[in-house]
């Protein structure tokens, strides 16, 4: 495939995503420059950290991964990604708790957060990130439950389930900040 | 009417307010990254697990039919009216034959010293 080709836009997502599994570099960063972003802030939401490294290393084993599997996206390109960094974070959320590394503070908040911004994200802090996975994919990316719990190696009843709960405890976390 | 959902949906989006997030750093990583997943590519399927998962579900099952197999000739087995269980030899002295010549030896030893 050619380098021209992919830096021309000339291919759709789906043939960029094939070209980088083939091992075109070109098509690798546009697929990073296109799709970064956004796998970066999923993975920051999942999280639950606003700044810090760990994100990034979540998108990269994200890239990786989509590189590395035979699947292949049924629609979105991007949104399967994100799903992907949404996972990878999963995971290594429940690696630093296993490591007892959760009260590692966040350094400072990249932009200019303000006082409310903060406040939510304390709030969505106090669910598990589990909990915020399932939001991130259903409430903001618009998933449908058995995406969802696709994505996340559940099932869609467990899914539905955590959805229901973690809803309910971010609107009460949201009252109790006044936020709601 | 606010739902719940768009409840959550909303706060996700104003905690991502602020961050401007720069690919630039991502794409800087994009060789190195296409390095490894071309590396893990090329690695022989994960030989460990793949045999595991092959031979585990196989091996379950054979134990599973032996442990039948077991039963069903213990069950069915015409000696077993005839052994002599443990709390009888413990029990009555009477018994002196065990069938098992080490065992009876060792009972013979324990009775001569009390």
């Amino acid at each position: 495939m050619e380098a021209q080709q992919v830096a021309g836009r000339h291919l759709d997502d789906h043939d960029v995503l094939l070209a980088a599994r083939h091992g075109s570099e070109d098509a690798g960063r546009r697929l990073m420059r296109d799709h970064g972003a956004g796998m970066l802030r999923t993975a920051r939401h999942v999280l639950g950290r606003y700044g810090g490294n760990d994100a990034e290393d979540a998108v990269q084993e994200a890239f990786i991964a989509a590189l590395t599997t035979d699947a292949l996206p049924r629609a979105d390109v991007g949104a399967w990604l994100r799903a992907i960094a949404a996972r990878k974070a999963l995971d290594a959320a429940r690696t630093r708790q296993r490591r007892s590394e959760d009260q590692l503070s966040d350094g400072p908040a990249p932009g200019p957060a303000d006082l409310e911004v903060l406040a939510v994200r304390e709030a969505l802090a106090r669910l598990s990130a589990r909990d915020r996975a399932v939001l991130v994919l259903v409430d903001l990316e618009g998933h449908s439950m058995a995406e969802a719990a696709e994505a996340l190696g559940t099932t869609n009843v467990g899914t539905r389930l955590r959805a229901v709960r973690a809803r309910r405890k971010l609107a009460m976390l949201l009252r109790e900040g006044g936020l709601s | 009417m606010t739902t719940r959902r768009s409840v959550a949906g909303e706060a996700l989006r104003r905690a991502g307010r602020g961050l401007h997030e720069d690919p630039e750093r991502l794409v800087a990583g994009v060789p190195a990254w296409m390095r490894e997943a071309a590396r893990r590519r090329a690695r022989p399927a994960d030989g460990f697990p793949a045999l595991a998962a092959w031979a585990l579900p196989r091996l379950a099952a054979a134990t599973a039919a032996a442990v039948v197999v077991a039963v069903t000739v213990s069950l069915w087995s015409p000696s077993s009216s005839s052994t002599v269980s443990f709390e009888s030899l413990i029990l009555d002295d009477g018994v002196a034959d065990t069938g098992d010549e080490l065992f009876d030896a060792l009972l013979g030893a324990e009775r001569n010293h009390g």
